[in-house]
């Protein structure tokens, strides 16, 4: 770890602590407060609530109402749009393909990233390195910029239109982040454990899994976090290497759902993004404070 | 251990990466063989005039919307790091948008912007303000628009980051500050600011690295128009590959791309870091 990175996790880490505390005393030091305060604070939650509770409600109204109650509630709530949407729009199939494409991505990032991550952290042999340094270079390069090369390679593989020529690119670029992550974080567990471990007749795989797996939780969960927000909205490489229905996922269905008849039934078109939103939004009300600390530790690494 | 993993990133990143720039070197319709030309595509590259126009763009896009996205959550931030009634309510909806992919946000905002129906209007004509303006219509406003919308959708973001950095500057620093006698400005400027500085550092870095290549939300609301107007790297590059099967030619913009990303990565990184050895 650099001592920029060490620096930042110990900023973390002193922000679960000190929670509390820091808040009260900044409670002190605000310039905007009272009246002004609560009055920008709504307004903004208006800018962000709105558009979206618009959204909601207007996937409830029927296409003849839609323009003449712009504003307002629904005058009769009609699940009409979501069934349409669902059936002849084919959101169900896309949610089926998202969820599998998402999950089995998520699932091979693991299974391949942590036991990498905890060799890297815990093995010294030639390479390790070396290793290490191009997951670390290789953090910042966006997956996008090689859809020429990646659509020349499936094509040639024969995967281009399949389950698995989404599933091994996305688990690939999720690599660096997650193996750079796991990393560091399996370094700063304590090298005693493992001493131990082993004195108690472990191996190294069985100290893995035993051991130090079950420690990595929050890593764990910040890995799963980031890389299945990152599959579930990609967009440019399943709009390239997906070509029908029964592969496509959301982004790409709800893309062409909003093309070829969301321009004529905005209803369906808003009953299609709630029914395409709400996945993502239970997820994370479920686990929302691992949810936010996922992502803070995530972009501090 | 290390192998699988190994492999499948070999595979699927490290040898496109060097297809990448190799593809670069030559012309290629994506049919018949590839033909080595050398340089001539990057010669290409640098004297066609969408180009510049594209760098332009994504130019404008990356440091506008970032220097936006820094300064709207930073000061958000200080408004929500007190936990107060509602303030866990506020940072949900703010967070919201965050989850929504390009594409949901993209189309959303695409009927709010409607000139005739859309909501922004309707608001604007219910407040007495002109309510004809078509914003992803006119070639002057449509970059903006697209901006404010991308704008939209990250600042929960950072907002939370920005949260987290707030709460993490130690207390201490402010009794001494207010016994030094500093008021709630000098407090601000002196002590909020300066503890800070790593992370509205860090806040760039994430929100230019992915401004620049920009395309999902480009592509759903304008396709890069009216007129060219919001046409960007990624996706003149996007065109050039899968429409007109440039391939070649659309390599070299990948590549320069990627190196103006890495360049811009690198730089900032290593002025955090430097900014932390002081």
């Amino acid at each position: 770890m650099t001592p920029y990175m060490q620096h930042e996790a110990s900023v973390a880490e002193r922000s679960r602590r000190t929670e509390s505390s820091a808040a009260k005393a900044k409670s002190r030091q605000h310039w905007l407060s009272g009246i002004p305060r609560v009055v920008t604070l709504t307004a903004i939650c208006v800018i962000f609530g709105y558009p979206l509770l618009w959204t909601v409600l207007g996937a409830f109204k029927t296409p003849q109402t839609f323009f003449s109650n712009l504003w307002g509630l629904p005058a009769a709530w009609s699940f009409d749009n979501f069934i349409q949407a669902w059936s002849v729009g084919h959101i169900g199939q896309y949610l089926i393909n998202s969820s599998i494409v998402s999950a089995s991505s998520v699932a091979l990032v693991l299974v391949l990233s942590l036991p990498m991550s905890f060799v890297l952290a815990r093995v010294k042999f030639s390479g390790s390195s070396i290793i290490f340094g191009v997951f670390l270079i290789t953090l910042f390069v966006p997956l996008q910029l090689l859809i020429i090369p990646l659509y020349e390679l499936e094509a040639k593989l024969g995967i281009i239109n399949t389950y698995w020529g989404l599933i091994l690119p996305y688990a690939a670029g999720a690599l660096p982040f997650s193996v750079v992550f796991a990393t560091s974080f399996f370094r700063t567990l304590p090298a005693e454990l493992d001493e131990a471990a082993r004195l108690d007749g472990c191996n190294l795989g069985q100290t893995f899994v035993r051991i130090c797996l079950p420690l990595a939780r929050p890593a764990v969960a910040t890995v799963v976090i980031l890389s299945f927000l990152n599959v579930w909205n990609e967009f440019i490489l399943a709009l390239t290497l997906t070509q029908s229905d029964s592969v496509r996922t959301l982004p790409i269905g709800l893309y062409n759902f909003s093309t070829q008849m969301g321009q004529t039934n905005f209803p369906q078109l808003f009953a299609a993004l709630t029914m395409a939103t709400v996945p993502i939004l239970i997820v994370f009300l479920l686990t929302q404070k691992q949810f936010i600390s996922g992502l803070v530790d995530g972009a501090l690494k | 251990m290390v192998l699988p993993g190994l492999l499948l990133f070999a595979v699927f990143v490290l040898w496109p990466l060097v297809n990448a720039l190799a593809n670069s070197l030559f012309r290629w319709d994506g049919l018949s063989p590839k033909v080595f030309v050398g340089f001539t595509n990057y010669v290409q590259v640098f004297t066609s005039s969408t180009t510049w126009q594209t760098l332009q763009h994504t130019a404008i896009y990356a440091i506008g919307t970032s220097i936006a996205k820094v300064v709207l959550a930073f000061l958000i931030a200080l408004l929500v790091a007190r936990r107060t009634r509602g303030v866990g309510f506020f940072r949900s909806v703010l967070f919201i948008p965050v989850l929504m992919s390009f594409v949901a946000v993209g189309v959303l905002w695409t009927f709010i912007f409607d000139p005739n129906q859309g909501l922004l209007n309707g608001a604007l004509g219910a407040v007495g303000l002109p309510n004809k303006t078509a914003w992803l219509g006119q070639p002057g406003l449509s970059l903006v628009s697209v901006m404010g919308v991308d704008v939209w959708k990250w600042l929960g973001y950072h907002v939370i980051l920005f949260v987290a950095g707030l709460q993490a500057v130690r207390p201490e620093l402010y009794e001494a500050a207010r016994i030094d006698g500093a008021g709630r400005a000098q407090c601000f400027w002196n002590v909020t600011v300066p503890a800070m500085r790593t992370m509205i550092g860090l806040n760039f870095i994430i929100a230019i690295a992915g401004a620049l290549n920009v395309f999902d939300l480009v592509y759903v609301m304008t396709s890069g128009g009216p007129d060219g107007s919001t046409d960007t790297v990624m996706t003149y590059m996007y065109r050039q590959a899968f429409n007109v099967q440039q391939y070649g030619f659309a390599s070299a913009l990948a590549s320069v791309l990627f190196v103006m990303v890495a360049i811009i990565t690198l730089v900032q990184v290593r002025s955090l870091r430097s900014d932390y050895n002081q």
